[in-house]
């Protein structure tokens, strides 16, 4: 309906933009990251490969990095299921939609706002004190994994929630009344047809959670006072403290690297899950 | 299952729900609650580097908005009308742009900009052998709306996709068949088609610009926006001022999300 | 000549010319070797057909046999790829929808939902081609309204309507534009069946207070017959006949149309005509004159209702075939009797309730067949 020269002209300003804070950025990234640091720090031209080497001598970053992000995205998906299932088949009508929305709310919210109400409420004058007020003991919780990991749960569940419900709505109410007709109890059909039609949702849900997860900065520096060490502390250190671009721009390059494998990766898996669960 | 969803949902709001009671709280520390008070907002809103802050993310979300809302909607429209090459190479880097996290946007936008200045400012110096050229640009709101812009496009592009999806190609032709031409039904049918999810992509896009923390930290110069100026004060300690502006913050960021999210259920609604 | 208001010189007075018996001739419309390909397939293929002005026109049709596509040829929206449409005379093959003088009820109306009624109807007379002024507008659109019985729905939401008035607001926003041709793709298709048969009448009122010629595509025969002066019946995007209803079921052309419109018995010959006559399952019949020019035939037939059951074998005048009775179906009136004839297969046989009275058949039954020489049709293709 729309003739091809009018739809280019349309297109022209998303390729500029495009051009502009996409491409052009990552390309530098990239030539960056081939370079060497200048004495006074930022860049220097050059063409080597050493950065990449390098990036090993903070193979703790990203080991850290892939651990948490790997049992994060595990907790948040295991948390998100039976919210995610009650909404989709359990809520009906305008009350489904109000809960959703609720659940999806945070998303939209400010990060900052959300991390620091962790922040403060996991400080010495939250948490720690009403447990030592109840008289179970002195805890200590920020700056510890356990902090950085409920930050990640708290920050990313309502995304999981959102994508596993999406995953649960799809398969027909009709399937699940067919197993219950067929004998098979609710948990049984939840293991047997809910969980194997969802599983390209899931997986995809899992990955997407990594991938957000591995790019994590605010989380371990505000809950886990930089003590949790991310890809993303290594690359805001080497970048504005060390001033050193080159390394920091390959350490980036990696991490995208990571992460296009695991979406690569999950596209298989989906691929997989889908030829096993197609149903007619 | 009821029980545990009930219990995300506390999860969820809790931690919210104390910062928002503890900026209403009249004590000088925050040991204990002892009755309602807003001096912890005026307090904050008295702060010129608060202020400064919440203007320059006002400021830069509104214009993200605007930016993003435009290119978007000429994207979406336009991609109905090219090969699916171009429709697909298109959408795949929209989605990119809204893939690739924060950080990497962050410092790869920090580079490309500090090379683009650079090389700008040379040019300019040796063109017109201005020796003044190298503080011609600096980071600042520019750069931050420019790196927000392609994460609000890329999501106003998908909604409105979404939206057009659900355009029933018979309306294009019976407006064709009531004599308007091609423009005349974009203008006529497809354009007041697709209002309401402009509408929320728009402010979609205010509100995650107005969020943003990890891109603008990297971009924003020696303006920091609410959210950077936030995390810098935080890494110092909580405060009831610190409370307060966080309250703040949630409370304009949900407002515009319910009033999004209306638009966007208002779209589904007449479809 | 690119619209209809504009060619007859103030539109809104151009009914009144044709409801006073003017039949104005230039409502017709033409095809003259038309093909239609997509790609490799061909949709529509070598059409020529003639539609005479203010008459109502049925396409019918198996799904895929290209009546659609013929449709969208006379409403803009293809293209021949060989060939010429005419509309009043003028070639409009290379017009886009928007410049052609006719107007469309789409199939599920294709109302636009961000519009009220009133701004529905009004759609076309407020497009720039055709812009009216906002009096005439109001007052042409007012009118419809009021002729469409949509009277207090103005300012509705057409969601907000049931399926008739959505039909209604449909017809409206088309005739409201004086259209030298009215096209209704499948007009009944998303109305449930009771509404259907009052929608068929009044949409035949319309037709005729108005003058315009009506184009209509149906998959349905009944509909097509009950309604049309001329049916144009297609099969694999080509013409089987052309005719008015009554030529369509009582001198079918060929095998496809005596079984798509109406029921029909046929049966194939094993051995095609040879001297005048043709050997049916051991029954000599003369093949008829105008049908002697037309090649050997082929096939013959009749419909049900010439079928006649006795219990006894009849009398010397009459050939008689022995068939058992597989299914009775009771329809009020009428009742259907499905055979299993040894010699031609299965059989439908179709006779008044009243006059099968005296005798009640059974599942099970053996029957006598009679059928008149003259209820035989014979085919060529």
């Amino acid at each position: 309906m729309l003739q091809p020269r009018m739809a280019r002209l349309l297109l022209l300003p998303g390729y500029a933009l495009l051009a502009l804070t996409l491409i052009g950025p990552l390309i530098t990234t990239l030539v960056i990251s081939l370079g060497r640091r200048a004495p006074s720090g930022g860049y220097e031209t050059a063409l080597s490969i050493e950065n990449f080497a390098s990036v090993l001598s903070r193979s703790t970053a990203f080991l850290n990095t892939v651990q948490l992000s790997a049992f994060g995205a595990a907790i948040c998906i295991l948390a998100a299921i039976p919210v995610a299932f009650f909404i989709a088949k359990h809520l009906k009508g305008s009350v489904r939609y109000t809960v959703l929305f609720l659940v999806v709310l945070p998303f939209f919210t400010s990060f900052v706002a959300r991390t620091y109400a962790w922040y403060f409420a996991l400080g010495g004058r939250g948490l720690p004190a009403v447990l030592e007020w109840i008289g179970l003991g002195r805890f200590r919780f920020l700056n510890t994994d356990f902090a950085v990991a409920i930050g990640i749960i708290y920050a990313y569940l309502p995304i999981a929630i959102l994508m596993l419900f999406v995953a649960f709505d799809r398969i027909g109410d009709d399937l699940l009344e067919a197993s219950n007709d067929l004998g098979r109890g609710k948990v049984e059909t939840f293991f047997s047809v809910v969980i194997p039609l969802a599983m390209p949702g899931l997986i995809s849900t899992y990955s997407l959670l990594f991938i957000l997860l591995s790019g994590e900065y605010l989380i371990p520096m505000l809950l886990g006072g930089g003590k949790v060490y991310f890809i993303g502390n290594a690359i805001v250190d080497l970048f504005l403290q060390s001033r050193n671009w080159p390394l920091g721009s390959a350490v980036a390059i990696s991490l995208m690297s990571m992460m296009i494998v695991v979406a690569f990766l999950s596209q298989i898996f989906q691929r997989m899950a889908n030829r096993d669960g197609r149903i007619g | 299952m009821r029980a545990f969803s009930l219990f995300i949902f506390l999860f969820l709001y809790l931690p919210v729900a104390v910062i928002v009671v503890f900026s209403f709280n009249a004590a000088p520390n925050m040991s204990a609650f002892t009755g309602l008070s807003l001096r912890w907002y005026a307090k904050a809103f008295s702060n010129p580097l608060a202020i400064a802050a919440l203007t320059n993310s006002i400021v830069i979300a509104l214009c993200s908005a605007v930016v993003s809302t435009a290119i978007g909607s000429a994207v979406a429209i336009g991609l109905m009308g090219t090969s699916r090459t171009t429709r697909i190479v298109v959408q795949s880097l929209m989605m990119l742009g809204l893939a690739v996290p924060g950080i990497v946007i962050g410092l790869a936008s920090l580079v490309f900009f500090s090379a683009a200045f650079s090389g700008a400012e040379q040019a300019v110096a040796m063109l017109a052998g201005w020796e003044q050229a190298a503080k011609l640009f600096s980071f600042g709101r520019p750069t931050v709306i420019a790196a927000h812009s392609l994460f609000c496009t890329a999501l106003v592009v998908e909604v409105i996709s979404l939206r057009l999806r659900q355009l029933n190609p018979s309306w294009l032709e019976a407006s064709n068949d009531l004599y308007a031409g091609r423009g005349e039904t974009l203008w006529r049918v497809v354009v007041p088609f697709i209002v309401p999810a402009m509408v929320a992509g728009g402010l979609l896009s205010f509100v995650l610009s107005f969020d943003e923390f990890i891109i603008a930290f990297f971009v924003s110069g020696t303006k920091p926006t609410l959210p950077v100026y936030m995390f810098a004060s935080v890494k110092r300690g909580a405060t009831p001022e610190l409370n307060a502006i966080a309250t703040s913050m949630l409370t304009i960021s949900i407002l515009v999300s319910v009033v999004a999210f209306s638009f966007l259920r208002r779209g589904q609604a007449r479809a | 000549m690119r619209l209809a208001p504009e060619a007859e010189g103030g539109g809104a007075n151009a009914p009144d010319d044709r409801t006073k018996g003017q039949r104005m001739n230039d409502g017709g419309g033409t095809f003259r070797g038309v093909t239609k390909k997509f790609g490799s397939f061909t949709a529509v293929n070598d059409l020529s057909f003639e539609i005479e002005a203010g008459s109502f026109v049925s396409i019918v049709g198996p799904s895929g046999c290209g009546k659609t596509t013929t449709l969208r040829l006379i409403a803009g929206f293809e293209f021949p790829t060989v060939g010429s449409v005419f509309i009043g005379g003028s070639p409009v093959e290379r017009m886009e929808a928007y410049e052609r003088p006719i107007n469309m009820v789409f199939q599920s109306y294709a109302l636009f939902p961000h519009l009220d009624v009133f701004d529905n109807i009004a759609y076309g007379l407020r497009s720039r081609r055709n812009r009216r002024p906002a009096a005439e507008v109001k007052a042409r659109v007012n009118e419809i309204i009021g002729k469409m019985q949509l009277s207090g729905k103005e300012h509705n939401r057409v969601w907000e309507l049931s399926g008739g008035q959505q039909q209604r607001v449909a017809l409206a926003r088309a005739i409201v534009n004086n259209p030298k041709i009215l096209i209704l793709d499948e007009p009944m298709a998303a109305l449930d069946k009771k509404l259907r048969r009052d929608v068929q009448f009044e949409l035949q009122s319309l037709q005729r207070e108005l003058g315009i010629t009506f184009i209509m595509v149906t998959h349905d025969q009944h509909e097509a017959l009950s309604l049309s002066d001329r049916i144009i019946v297609m099969n694999r995007g080509r013409i089987e006949q052309i005719g008015s209803p009554d030529e369509l079921y009582n001198r079918p052309a060929s095998r496809f149309v005596a079984s798509f419109i109406g029921d029909f018995n046929l049966l194939e010959l094993e051995k095609p005509a040879a001297g005048g006559t043709v050997d049916v399952a051991g029954r000599v019949l003369a093949v008829p004159q105008e049908r002697a020019g037309e090649g050997a035939t082929i096939a013959v037939g009749f419909r049900p209702d010439a079928l006649k059951l006795s219990a006894a074998a009849p009398g010397a005048g009459g050939e008689a075939w022995r068939a058992t009775i597989t299914n009775v179906i009771y329809l009020g009136d009428k009742v259907e009797i499905k055979l299993d004839c040894p010699s031609s297969g299965t059989l439908l046989a179709r006779a008044d309730v009243a006059r099968l009275a005296e005798r009640r058949f059974r599942v099970g039954d053996t029957v006598h067949l009679t059928v008149e020489d003259s209820d035989f049709h014979h085919f060529t293709k």
